[in-house]
């Protein structure tokens, strides 16, 4: 092997190992300015040291990544036999108590039901009226037109969400009773609208949430959103979330 | 002991570029940020799965680039997470030939959220492959050049944690490694671009 051709590559790696006083790392920088075979020897060294680096920061980030990802998620208990015949059957008794109370329930309170509720409260979201309806989206002109399923479409068929698309497939969904479709897109409108310190549509998402909720008979998520809307005089909903409205979710979830 | 739930920004980029209480801070950015990208992965065509490791790239991209003096602050911690994470799930969903026709954008008067054209980010096959291309070096030379080169511990560090009998084979045997790494990557012409990006960044 050409013997200076090992030296220079001591030389290069110990350029890259910090290892060289100024006098030394002077002339190898200069040699490097003008030799171009020596840079790339030297470029090779660096894109080694590169991988390394790479390397060893995606392991440690993954091992963190697994123990935080397992803090994240609800463990899993698990139950011995004796406990889990326990709870089966005060599952069966919970379950025949429950059946006499909403039978008794049913008979006594028919004049509360989610959907009566509901349909009192509930009013389709208008969009305000544009000067220039050339600047319309195709969403906004598909909610305008009342097509809620191409408003749907069109926002799941986005793969950068903006929160106004969300929001109007929210609503879009719930016009056409689909519910789990409407929490979503509306719980992400508030999501993303926490990240970033905004309030777009925040006010109209709550409470229509709060109206998703109730037809799913999620009547404590309802009721949370609800008696939030009240505790704010400024929200644009306080006045429509009436208490007569609280204390019927109220009764709904006790029933 | 205490769960840091979260740093300001400046700590936390701090801590980042000088390494000082890196896993407390690698930990308060999952408390703190994965909930919300996570979402958003989700919210646009991903699993729980995808949104998890998309925010493993995340987190190392983030990293990197904070070492690399790349992220000077310009928008906050959680902005610029939020444009990578983005960034990242979008290219995913392209590599993976699902994109779909239209990008709608955010509305008027929002802020758009752009990564800086001048990150470059390798992808996650490419990364994998560099990874790969490591692993391929075998244990010992694998780990004398992490302590080396990563955890940036000294020849007599590195021979505590070796049974080498003294720094100056310790010294040789990471040189051979090196030239050996080296040769690899000289190889594989395709990864060398990576690697020049992720360099470069």
């Amino acid at each position: 092997m050409d013997k200076n051709f090992t030296n220079n590559e001591e030389l290069l790696v110990r350029l890259l190992d910090g290892e060289l006083g100024a006098a030394e790392k002077q002339s190898v920088e200069q040699q490097l300015a003008t030799d171009k075979k020596l840079q790339g020897q030297y470029d090779s060294l660096l894109l080694a040291k590169e991988s390394l680096r790479q390397y060893g920061l995606t392991q440690k980030v993954a091992g963190i990544h697994q123990q935080m990802m397992d803090e994240m998620q609800v463990p899993v208990r698990k139950i011995n036999p004796v406990k889990r015949l326990v709870r089966l059957s005060t599952a069966i008794a919970a379950g025949v108590i429950l059946l006499i109370g909403g039978f008794w329930l049913y008979n006594n309170s028919q004049t509360v039901s989610g959907d009566k509720v509901f349909a009192s409260n509930y009013h389709t979201y208008e969009i305000a009226t544009v000067r220039d309806n050339a600047a319309e989206t195709d969403l906004e002109k598909a909610y305008r037109a009342k097509n809620f399923r191409e408003v749907i479409r069109l926002s799941e068929a986005t793969e950068d969400k903006s929160i106004q698309s969300s929001f109007l497939a929210g609503v879009a969904a719930l016009e056409i009773k689909e519910n789990n479709k409407a929490i979503k897109n509306l719980t992400g409108v508030l999501q993303i609208n926490k990240t970033f310190g905004q309030t777009l549509y925040k006010d109209d998402a709550e409470y229509y949430l709060a109206l998703s909720h109730l037809r799913a008979a999620d009547y404590i998520q309802a009721l949370d959103l609800l008696q939030n809307i009240k505790n704010e005089p400024a929200h644009k909903y306080y006045g429509q979330v009436t208490y007569k409205l609280i204390s019927q979710v109220k009764r709904l979830k006790n029933k | 002991m205490e769960v840091i739930k979260n740093f300001p920004d400046s700590e936390l980029v701090a801590n980042l570029r000088t390494g000082k209480r890196m896993d407390e801070t690698i930990k308060a950015i999952y408390r703190n940020h994965f909930e919300s990208l996570g979402w958003y992965v989700q919210n646009n065509s991903g699993t729980r799965q995808d949104a998890e490791d998309v925010f493993q790239e995340v987190v190392v991209s983030f990293i990197d680039l904070v070492k690399k003096d790349k992220f000077r602050g310009e928008s906050s911690v959680k902005t610029f997470l939020y444009s990578l994470n983005r960034h990242v799930w979008l290219n995913e969903l392209k590599r993976r030939g699902r994109a779909l026709a239209r990008e709608e954008k955010y509305e008027k008067g929002q802020e758009r959220v752009e990564i800086d054209t001048s990150y470059k980010i390798a992808d996650r096959e490419e990364k994998e492959k560099v990874m790969r291309l490591v692993e391929e070096l075998g244990e010992t030379c694998r780990k004398i050049l992490l302590l080396f080169y990563y955890e940036n511990l000294s020849m007599k560090e590195i021979l505590e944690q070796t049974e080498y009998e003294n720094e100056q084979v310790v010294r040789n045997k990471k040189y051979k490694c090196l030239k050996q790494l080296e040769q690899l990557i000289n190889a594989n012409p395709a990864l060398k671009e990576t690697l020049k990006t992720l360099l470069n960044g």
